[in-house]
């Protein structure tokens, strides 16, 4: 059954998206459509403080944009996850891959 | 969908109970009851076969437009509706297709207690009824479709067998999901490697839908057929992510890859990204065990590691994919302790050296659990010491 509610938001400023909401394997394309191709120029911001839950399909899309990004010569930066978030990119043995900023 | 629309249908047509019947699978027909349905129907008419001879499946055959039986007089020519009439208590019925590219995708059904003659306005309002629920009907017709294909083609490619393997007691799982438009590309494998030793592989591909249990299929060969050649989980699990990101940057899945050694009695452990395994060693409780953990296959990511770890006689490992551990609203670590102290209470009452049945029996149970949707895959492997004399 169909939600009635938006489950999730993608905004695009120049090379920074913002999401709010859940991703899953039903939202994910909405996020992806953000990130292919990449906006902007420089370092792809995405702003996940928006975000309390996320699955590994949104780890995919974000995974599939990172190495967009590096081959481009760019850098995809992960913007302020939550704890579960966090959390999911750790388990997935992504710490060492990802490049995460949960300062700004 | 079906549920949805026979509840809506039993409201309007106040007087009758509903069923929704469409082709669920090639020649059986699907009935689903509205709320009013008497018992005796309910739970007896479930699938049946397309050419039972009654007015539902008449009309979903296309061999009648449609049927409106006012009494039971006039349900004669229908021996079985006429015994069911009697059993269940109606007297009137009305079978309505709901049409959809000049066929009969699916029929209301309304029964009613007393003979009921339709007029014209409680015709035109059924004809209006099925004609709203026909795109919801299409939409719910392919997901079912869907559904079937991939959960038999996931039963497919999933191994029909395991290879016995000395020393070690070994017990495979696969458990479908319960989400109706869930369908995981969950997967168990065991491969003894051109070096003796037995790899054992437990897998979770990103996505629920057809293409999830195809693509499960191709990891599932790809990995298992490098480690059978290889014998080394860093090394297999390097090649089959680099296979993946540059021939389906779009697939990725996580697996967890154990290679027993029966000379040096040791597990070698690499993840690619996957729930770190459960070991029980004797006289210890259940603990999650560190393991090498890297990147999901396809993340073309790299950058692998394993862990060499004793796995003495009477040990147990447990390799498990989230559906078998992960509840709805209960944090994933809480969920992994409760499911540690499950293991321990099943092998504390239990026979602690053969502890594999009735640790198969709770991961089925877990797997099976209501509170759960993911599809579960699950494979258990306890040591045993090597037979005197051989």
């Amino acid at each position: 059954m169909s939600d009635p509610l938006p489950r999730l938001v993608v905004s695009v400023h120049g090379s920074t998206v913002t999401v709010a909401g859940d991703i899953d394997a039903h939202s994910c394309p909405e996020l992806e459509a953000a990130l292919e191709p990449l906006p902007g120029a420089g370092d792809v911001h995405v702003d996940l403080a928006g975000v309390g839950f996320m699955d590994s399909s949104g780890l995919r899309v974000l995974i599939g944009a990172h190495q967009h990004a590096a081959a481009a010569d760019r850098r995809l930066v992960i913007g302020r996850p939550s704890g579960s978030v966090l959390r999911l990119i750790e388990v997935s043995g992504l710490s060492g891959h990802l490049h995460v900023d949960d300062t700004t | 969908m079906a549920e949805i629309i026979a509840g809506g249908a039993s409201e309007i047509f106040d007087a009758g109970w509903v069923i929704v019947g469409f082709v669920a699978d090639e020649g059986v027909v699907r009935l689903v009851h509205g709320p009013n349905v008497p018992d005796e129907i309910r739970a007896d008419w479930n699938d049946i076969p397309l050419d039972v001879a009654v007015p539902i499946c008449e009309v979903l055959r296309g061999d009648t437009p449609r049927w409106e039986l006012a009494s039971r007089d006039e349900f004669v020519p229908w021996p079985i509706l006429v015994a069911e009439a009697e059993r269940a208590g109606f007297s009137a019925l009305v079978v309505e297709p709901i049409v959809d590219d000049q066929r009969p995708a699916a029929v209301i059904a309304l029964g009613w207690r007393d003979e009921h003659p339709i007029d014209g306005e409680e015709r035109e309002l059924l004809s209006e009824f099925a004609d709203v629920a026909r795109p919801a009907f299409r939409r719910a017709i392919a997901t079912e479709s869907d559904r079937h294909v991939a959960s038999t083609l996931q039963s497919w490619l999933l191994p029909s067998t395991v290879p016995h393997v000395d020393r070690l007691s070994l017990s495979t799982i696969y458990e479908p999901g319960t989400d109706e438009l869930d369908v995981g590309g969950d997967w168990y494998d065991v491969v003894v490697t051109d070096h003796g030793r037995t790899a054992i592989i437990v897998g979770d591909v990103v996505g629920h839908d057809i293409r999830a249990a195809a693509e499960m299929g191709q990891i599932r060969h790809v990995l298992s057929s490098n480690l059978a050649r290889s014998d080394d989980p860093t090394d297999s699990l390097r090649l089959t992510d680099r296979y993946f990101h540059e021939r389906r940057p779009d697939t990725m899945a996580t697996a967890l890859v154990m290679v027993f050694d029966p000379v040096a009695d040791s597990l070698e452990i690499a993840s690619a990204g996957h729930p770190a395994p459960i070991v029980v060693e004797p006289g210890t409780a259940a603990r999650t065990l560190d393991h090498g953990l890297g990147p999901p296959i396809g993340s073309g990511l790299g950058g692998y590691s394993a862990t060499i770890r004793p796995f003495p006689a009477g040990a147990v490992v447990i390799g498990y994919t989230d559906g078998v551990v992960e509840r709805r609203g209960t944090p994933v670590d809480r969920c992994v302790t409760e499911f540690c102290r499950q293991i321990d209470h099943s092998i504390a009452t239990s026979d602690a050296d053969h502890a594999v049945p009735a640790l198969t029996a709770l991961v089925r149970q877990r797997a099976t659990e209501p509170a759960r949707r993911d599809d579960a895959a699950a494979v258990i492997v306890q040591s045993h010491r090597a037979r005197t004399g051989t």
